[in-house]
């Protein structure tokens, strides 16, 4: 009895250390063919006057190097902890700044912004990019006024 | 002449030795003899007699009601309990039949959630989600293999003790029957029963 006893422990602790999930996805920096892409820092946000007509919302942030990001995300909504919907993509990562005009009434709107790299960088496929942490401007959002 | 006389008279005589051995050898009283076998009178011979055929009668019965220790356990192995079940040990078979089922059905629903959350993470292209989502396939998938492997080991011990119980069970039938064997007179949950 005490010998299958230990025969059990044994094959249970085998099978608990060989055992284990792949970090099977490509884009997994943890795989080693690809960087996390960098935080974007520096945002910034400003926002057309009162009374203008064509309102918008201007996004300035400072730009990563060509081998930290090959460009960037920009999510927006209108509460702070509502659902953030990504209104483009920026593929010029020397890019510093995006003027977001679509569909912008008078209220609050909420900004992220993300960086990301393509897994080939020669063969950009944006079904292969990974994207970066999440980073919101230092203030939390910005009032467009009537 | 007169020496073939001699041979033939010798051989005559060891034949007649050799002949009277067996003879001599079964004793006809000491084999009709009861109390050789411990018996006074042919009562005693009779009283053995009824009970070596109702020793028989008892073998029979216990053949039908034994139950086969690779039978037992074939039934332990599809699932756990069952074996007991057939052994009459239900404390047992519930105990083990509830723990295989939680055990198991534990252990899947956490293999299926890790499962879930890796294939979210094979397609994840975002980094906290990634590493969100593979951290919680991971932790699901080790609490599935605790599970599992703990059902394994309440497994194992099932069939071991299906075994032991099925030797201790046709051991503990073979004295009920010997015991039993005249008790035509029982008191069950539905009264007095009379075995004829």
């Amino acid at each position: 009895m005490k010998n299958i006893l230990k025969l059990i422990v044994i094959v249970f602790v085998i099978s608990m250390i060989a055992c284990g999930l792949d970090r099977s996805n490509p884009l997994d920096p943890e795989n080693g063919n690809i960087d996390t892409p960098k935080l974007v820092t520096g945002i910034e946000l400003s926002c057309s006057g009162q009374g203008a007509i064509n309102k918008f919302v201007t996004i300035n942030w400072e730009p990563l190097q060509f081998n930290e990001s090959n460009g960037y995300f920009i999510y927006r909504s209108q509460s702070y902890d509502g659902t953030y919907d990504r209104i483009t993509v920026v593929r010029d990562n020397q890019q510093s700044s995006y003027t977001d005009s679509d569909k912008i009434i008078p209220g609050a709107y909420f900004y992220k912004m993300s960086s990301f790299v393509y897994l080939n960088p020669a063969n950009p496929n944006d079904n292969e990019r990974l994207e970066g942490p999440l980073n919101r401007p230092g203030e939390p959002g910005i009032m467009v006024p009537q | 002449m007169k020496i073939s006389t001699k041979y033939f008279a010798l051989i005559i005589c060891l034949m007649i030795t050799f002949l009277q051995l067996p003879a001599q050898g079964f004793d006809l009283n000491k084999f009709s003899n009861p109390k050789k076998y411990g018996w006074e009178d042919y009562s005693d011979r009779n009283e053995y007699r009824q009970d070596l055929i109702e020793r028989q009668e008892l073998l029979q019965l216990y053949e039908i009601k034994a139950k086969s220790i690779s039978y037992t356990m074939a039934k332990s192995a599809i699932f756990p309990g069952w074996g007991h079940y057939s052994i009459e040990s239900y404390s047992k078979g519930h105990t083990f039949l509830t723990g295989g089922v939680i055990l198991a059905g534990a252990g899947l629903y956490f293999y299926s959630r890790s499962q879930d959350y890796y294939k979210n993470y094979k397609n994840a292209s975002q980094i906290d989600v990634i590493n969100s989502n593979y951290d919680k396939a991971e932790q699901n998938y080790n609490t599935s293999m605790i599970f599992l492997a703990a059902y394994a080991i309440l497994w194992s011990y099932n069939l071991y003790d299906s075994s032991e119980s099925t030797e201790k069970y046709n051991a503990n039938l073979w004295e009920d029957l010997m015991n039993n064997r005249f008790d035509n007179i029982s008191l069950t949950p539905g009264g007095l029963e009379v075995r004829f």
